[in-house]
């Protein structure tokens, strides 16, 4: 917000983002055969709406304007191949990126401003459980899994993406209590309850998700390295008994499809082949934008939308976007190790951590890198919740972000005003004696 | 906290390794494999730009057109019937049947490697797009040759290329077809014609294989050329007994000697006293398990048996048998190895491509493939396949007047039941600067390779000096 410092940078980032998108959107409205009026509003709506979320917003809602360039970059890429596939999903997933932004600042603010996470984590605990128990019992099969809800007016919704959110906030709670398994105990039963209800929904690449982030938090907290070792074997049996029963029978063929997709080139291959002819049609450079058969690609607009990037805008660009994420990710942590207090670092680092998780996933699928696991590409995939509750994860990384400078600004405000009785073991406004924060002054004195 | 940043740290350092391996996953696959997943027949982009371009024409060495578009737009074979038989295998079909030099070059005949400003030239000079035309390594003449004088009825492959730069001068497979009444030949015995066998077939190579474990005994044991061999005919293994082709005994012979007579049970002893490690170090040398990537073709991948089973199948290893699997061609780039100093060089199909406006496209030089072989062992065994060919009984067959020729025959079991012919195998060379041959000849189920294979490669060989190869 007041580092004016590096207020340049960001406009030139900003700027190039305006750019790309406002010159992408412009191509695609004047292809022949005629001018395409939709396209030229989204020409100007989608820079706009980068320009007022990265430049306008943080005035007045203390916001990480970095983290909000490369979001934009990626939500933007998302929106422009949808749209030059399919124009009214392109349209439909900008809408759901204004409506996210809304949800991002509603993150943004409930991180900075709510003091008593105690109540309403012990209310999410229910919620989530709930939530998730919902596909099972009005859900629909998609692809083996069944964890979407439809509904008429709403479209599809995957109540796991936003358990995710609260999933963040329960166990940053947690286990950022003093230390003592007691204390962490409702989290662990928390996600084991998660898990079970997603494997009842066989949603496999989500509970993966789940748990790797909820262990990898796990082992920030306590530091018990033997353990979370022990989770990831556990992980690992769990995913070999997996493969042999036959109620996961899916897992076995995506198995082979993994090993040898060209044996079942028409079949079960037919998927990640047709994504990796894709990504070899594209070359360095790319076919260019809208050209290509996107369309071939199953779950083009969801899972496999990285194998269509790779087509329309080259190797080079597909390197680019995965680098952008890994940026975004350096970001995140970046904030996760400058927090203050370890709920808010936990919060940061177990957000940027599931966002990791995901983004290598379900690349490492698609280029056949691991077996695939049907999730989506955060920001970039088609899917309204999956796009919102990214979004208000980055919200999450904001609010943080901006506790961070608050308390540093009330640090500097105190050491300015008692110069000579600076006391170490001044009690910030909210400080719950129950977290274990004992040293957070140390950043101060640094 | 401060714990628990440390502890962060590593959990980042942890999710940066992994894009890292990301990264560097997409890179090499994408490197080594992304010419591959564009150039396959299930790719649906290569009949969508059929549509939008004219692929360009496939000639052979001379420039004869193989394949060609007409003025009607429709895609032309070569005119003679025998000539495009002949050479049906290597250039395939569009439709994705066979995968050829028209699926596997299909980026350069369909002009997915003229570059934007090539576009904007034919732009300019208005016309209709075009692809660019390959020149083949390929002499359709000596493949017709080749595919008019193969055993009628009899199937098989014959690969010739050129020992020093790779080229490959003739590649036929047999039963071929006729790629205009594809249809017919997919619907025939299961489209069996429709295989490559030269590339895709994997066969036991029989004795062919003894030039690699004379290789290996060459390489390990020092006294591999002095001591004495005693073959009494006949070798008991655990279950099985190693005989002689024609009950033969061969008594005390040399290493030269044992080759020459293609001894079984002197290469099932040194393949038992090598072991299977110092087999298969050998054999993966010459490129055996090996994933062939080359540039210009698909090669199915030859095998060496690395799960130690039995004293018994390490024993039939050594003369090819049990479940050694090799393809022809890879058999003629061995064959090309022991000529060439011991340097396998990467085989070659494209001679050179042209773009639209007559420019070349950069294809790289010659490369080679790997070193299987010192220069001083691939001189003993280029001796020793000489000896096989003047002196032996066994490649006699194979012997030009004024030409030095090196080679090995075989005659590879395929079936249990002894009333089946066992395949004929030839594999060799013309140890000529003018004419570096090699050659590989399989003739299924036909008899022995010394009597059956080895007279064909000679005349093959000789059609092929004769046209100035």
């Amino acid at each position: 917000m007041k580092s004016t410092k590096n207020e340049s940078p960001i406009r030139l980032l900003v700027s190039a983002i305006v750019l790309f998108e406002a010159i992408t959107l412009l191509l695609i409205a004047i292809k022949p055969p005629f001018l395409n009026t939709e396209a030229l509003m989204l020409a100007v709506a989608l820079p706009l709406l980068c320009w007022i979320s990265t430049i306008l917003l943080p005035k007045f809602v203390p916001m990480d304007q970095l983290l909000m360039a490369l979001t934009n970059f990626l939500c933007g890429v998302g929106i422009i191949i949808l749209y030059s596939i399919v124009p009214e999903r392109g349209l439909r997933q900008a809408l759901l990126f204004a409506l996210g932004l809304g949800a991002m600042m509603a993150g943004v603010l409930f991180v900075r401003w709510i003091r008593n996470w105690k109540t309403l984590c012990w209310l999410m605990i229910p919620a989530s459980i709930g939530l998730l128990l919902l596909p099972i019992a009005v859900g629909v099969w998609n692809n083996d899994v069944k964890n979407i809800i439809a509904m008429r007016w709403f479209g599809n919704f995957q109540p796991s993406e936003i358990v995710k959110l609260m999933a963040m906030l329960v166990l940053a709670h947690f286990f950022s209590q003093r230390r003592g398994i007691r204390r962490k105990l409702p989290a662990l039963l928390f996600v084991a309850a998660c898990l079970g209800v997603l494997l009842l929904q066989r949603d496999l690449g989500t509970a993966l998700m789940y748990y790797l982030t909820a262990l990898a938090m796990y082992f920030v907290s306590t530091g018990n390295g033997l353990i979370s070792l022990l989770g990831l074997v556990g992980a690992a049996v769990s995913a070999v008994v997996a493969y042999h029963i036959p109620g996961f029978a899916y897992v076995r063929v995506r198995v082979a499809i993994w090993r040898n997709p060209w044996d079942t080139a028409l079949g079960s291959g037919y998927q990640i082949i047709q994504a990796l002819m894709a990504i070899g049609s594209g070359g360095l450079w790319g076919l260019g934008l809208g050209l290509g058969l996107p369309r071939i690609i199953p779950a083009y607009h969801t899972d496999f939308i990285f194998a269509v990037i790779c087509e329309q805008f080259g190797l080079v660009f597909g390197v680019c976007v995965v680098l952008v994420y890994v940026a975004l990710l350096a970001r995140g942590f970046s904030i996760a190790l400058r927090a203050r207090r370890s709920f808010y670092a936990l919060l940061a680092f177990g957000c940027t951590t599931l966002l990791g998780i995901q983004t290598f996933v379900i690349i490492g699928g698609v280029i056949k890198m691991i077996p695939l696991t049907g999730i989506t590409m955060p920001f970039v995939s088609y899917g309204g919740t999956s796009l919102v509750s990214c979004l208000t994860l980055i919200g999450f990384l904001h609010g943080v972000s901006a506790r961070i400078e608050a308390d540093t600004e009330q640090d500097i405000a105190i050491v300015e005003a008692s110069e000579d009785t600076y006391d170490y073991d001044y009690d910030y406004d909210d400080d719950d004696d129950e977290y274990d924060d004992e040293d957070d002054w140390e950043v101060a004195e640094a | 906290m401060k714990a628990m940043r440390r502890n962060m740290r590593l959990i980042v350092a942890i999710v940066m390794c992994l894009f890292v391996g990301l990264f560097a996953y997409f890179s090499y696959s994408v490197y080594f494999y992304g010419g591959r997943w564009f150039n396959n027949p299930y790719n649906p982009r290569l009949n969508t730009q059929r549509q939008a371009v004219r692929p360009g024409t496939v000639m052979d060495r001379d420039g004869e057109p193989l394949a060609f578009t007409d003025s009607g737009g429709t895609r032309r074979y070569a005119r003679d019937n025998n000539t495009r038989r002949a050479v049906s295998h290597v250039i395939g079909d569009n439709a994705g049947n066979v995968n050829g030099v028209e699926t596997f070059h299909a980026q350069y005949l369909l002009g997915f490697k003229t570059s934007i400003l090539e576009r904007l030239a034919q732009v300019f000079q208005g016309g209709e797009r075009r692809g660019d035309d390959i020149y083949l390594t390929l002499s359709a003449k000596l493949n017709t040759y080749i595919s008019r004088n193969f055993p009628s009825g009899r199937s098989g492959a014959v690969v010739i290329l050129n020992y020093r730069t790779g080229d490959i001068y003739a590649m036929v497979s047999k039963p071929d077809f006729d790629p205009n009444r594809i249809d017919v030949a997919k619907r025939e015995e299961g489209g069996s014609s429709l295989l490559n066998r030269a590339t895709q077939g994997l066969y036991p190579p029989g004795s062919t294989f003894k030039i690699v474990t004379q290789a290996a005994a060459l390489n390990n044991l020092p006294n591999a050329r002095s001591r004495p061999y005693d073959c009494s005919g006949a070798l008991e293994v655990e279950k099985s007994v190693v005989t002689e082709a024609g009950n033969n005994v061969h008594g005390n012979v040399t290493l030269q000697e044992a080759f020459a007579k293609s001894c079984n049970v002197t290469y099932s002893q040194l393949a038992l006293e090598l072991g299977y490690d110092r087999m298969n170090t050998e054999a993966a040398a010459f490129g055996l398990g090996d994933n062939f990537l080359f540039r210009d073709l698909v090669v199915y991948n030859s095998i060496y048996p690395t799960d130690k089973r039995s004293a018994d199948d390490l024993a039939w290893s050594g003369l090819g048998q049990g479940r050694v699997l090799v393809t022809p061609l890879h058999m003629a780039m061995t064959a090309a190895c022991i000529a060439n100093n011991g340097v396998m060089v990467e085989p070659r199909l494209l001679r050179q491509v042209t773009g639209p406006q007559g420019q070349r496209r950069l294809l790289g030089a010659p490369r080679p493939y790997r070193t299987a072989l010192s220069p001083e062992t691939a001189a003993a065994l280029r001796a020793d396949m000489v000896a096989a060919v003047s002196t032996g009984s066994t490649g006699s067959g194979a012997r030009i007047r004024g030409f030095t020729v090196g080679g090995k025959t075989g005659s590879a079991e395929a079936a249990d039941d002894k009333t089946i012919q066992p395949h004929a195998w030839f594999v060799g060379f013309v140890d000529d600067p003018n004419h570096p041959l090699a050659i590989a000849v399989l003739v299924e189920f036909s008899g022995s390779g010394g009597q059956v294979a080895a007279p064909l490669a000679r005349r093959f060989l000789q059609r092929a000096i004769d046209l100035g190869l």
